[in-house]
């Protein structure tokens, strides 16, 4: 595929739905979970190659960043993750454990907790991709990382080969009472991957 | 040293690499599993500095000097030479964490293969490596400073350590 795709707002309109159904599943999982009221939003998605992820959600190379690492494998075979800017995730702790996080750096607690969401959050896009498309994809353990937001999207995309194919960013807000809290899924199909979910859309 | 003298410094952004024989501080920011060469000329206080990404071309690909680690070692050795390296050069190198680790996936290998295979180039071009600071699963921003040949590697806690 050509660098430069215009994917055309018929696909976004199809991934928009797809974010928008997950997030909705997440939000049930979620409340169920705090044993409380949480909406989540999805304000934006975006197809953009690999190699502009970085500098899409992070503003710093060096900046904190609390990440969840999901492999995927079945017929939708690829990487995502879930990432939190360092005030982000430490506000969500302390919005739902009720206690403030150190400035230095997170909790075993808080960082059971932020996978625990990052889990839930990949795992409801899937299942609402799967539905969408009918295509099956198995998700792997989650992996969590608090530490240099540069380092922590480079690592994945490396492991798909950067340059290769496009990732899809989908911007989701968290809503409990009156906070607003931020977070990014980004989704890596393998190149033919994309092509094939976007297909079952019937995108082309 | 890092502070003060930030006008002195050059980054060597992703797949980049960067010869200096002006003092300069060499700048490699967030290294997840890539890996950080510097070579240094002690004598002629020549330094150079890339950003490795992978092991080695698999695919087609952008062009980027510093990405693999098979050709980024010898093409930054060409250039010191052609800036007036004629003596002994040494290497120090940092980076190759694994940030994830996944039994379903690869991922936390990418660093491991990367410092394999730049200690085979070095090994093979007969390059002594001096120092390293690698593996484990933190980031590392590095800064060489081609005056002293110092590499100090930098957490994101802030922790720096000089090798």
């Amino acid at each position: 595929m050509p660098s430069n795709v215009n994917f055309g707002e018929f696909a976004l309109d199809a991934l928009r739905e797809t974010g928008n159904i997950g997030a909705g599943h997440a939000a049930t999982s979620l409340s169920r979970l705090m044993d409380r009221k949480i909406l989540i939003l999805v304000p934006h998605v975006k197809i953009i190659p690999p190699i502009k992820l970085p500098t899409e959600i992070i503003h710093e190379p060096e900046e904190l960043i609390a990440g969840v690492y999901v492999r995927i494998t079945g017929d939708i075979d690829g990487s995502t993750l879930f990432l939190m800017s360092e005030g982000s995730a430490k506000r969500m702790v302390s919005v739902l454990l009720g206690k403030s996080e150190s400035t230095a750096c997170l909790s075993d607690e808080g960082q059971h907790l932020l996978t625990r969401i990052g889990d839930i959050m990949i795992s409801s896009y899937l299942d609402a991709l799967s539905e969408f498309t009918g295509l099956k994809a198995a998700a792997s353990e989650p992996s969590f990382s608090f530490d240099m937001g540069g380092a922590l999207v480079e690592a994945v995309a490396l492991e798909l080969d950067l340059e290769a194919g496009f990732g899809i960013l989908i911007q989701t807000r968290f809503i409990d009472n009156e906070d607003e809290i931020e977070g990014h899924i980004v989704f890596l199909p393998n190149p033919n991957a994309l092509q094939t979910v976007l297909t079952k859309m019937g995108v082309h | 040293m890092v502070g003060e003298l930030k006008k002195w410094q050059i980054d060597v952004g992703l797949g980049e690499l960067r010869v200096s024989k002006e003092p300069a501080i060499l700048v490699s920011r967030a290294l997840g599993s890539c890996v950080a060469v510097a070579l240094y000329d002690k004598k002629r206080k020549i330094g150079g500095l890339a950003h490795i990404m992978l092991p080695k071309e698999i695919s087609r690909s952008i062009h980027a000097p510093g990405k693999y680690a098979d050709q980024a070692i010898p093409s930054m050795l060409k250039k010191m030479k052609e800036a007036g390296c004629n003596g002994m050069i040494v290497a120090k190198i940092a980076g190759g964490s694994a940030m994830f680790e996944s039994k379903a996936s690869s991922i936390g290998a990418i660093g491991r293969n990367n410092i394999e295979m730049v200690r085979r180039v070095l090994r093979q071009m007969g390059i002594p490596l001096v120092a390293s600071d690698v593996g484990g699963q933190t980031a590392r921003s590095v800064f060489f400073d081609t005056k002293t040949g110092c590499l100090v590697v930098r957490l994101a806690s802030g922790k720096t350590k000089r090798l």
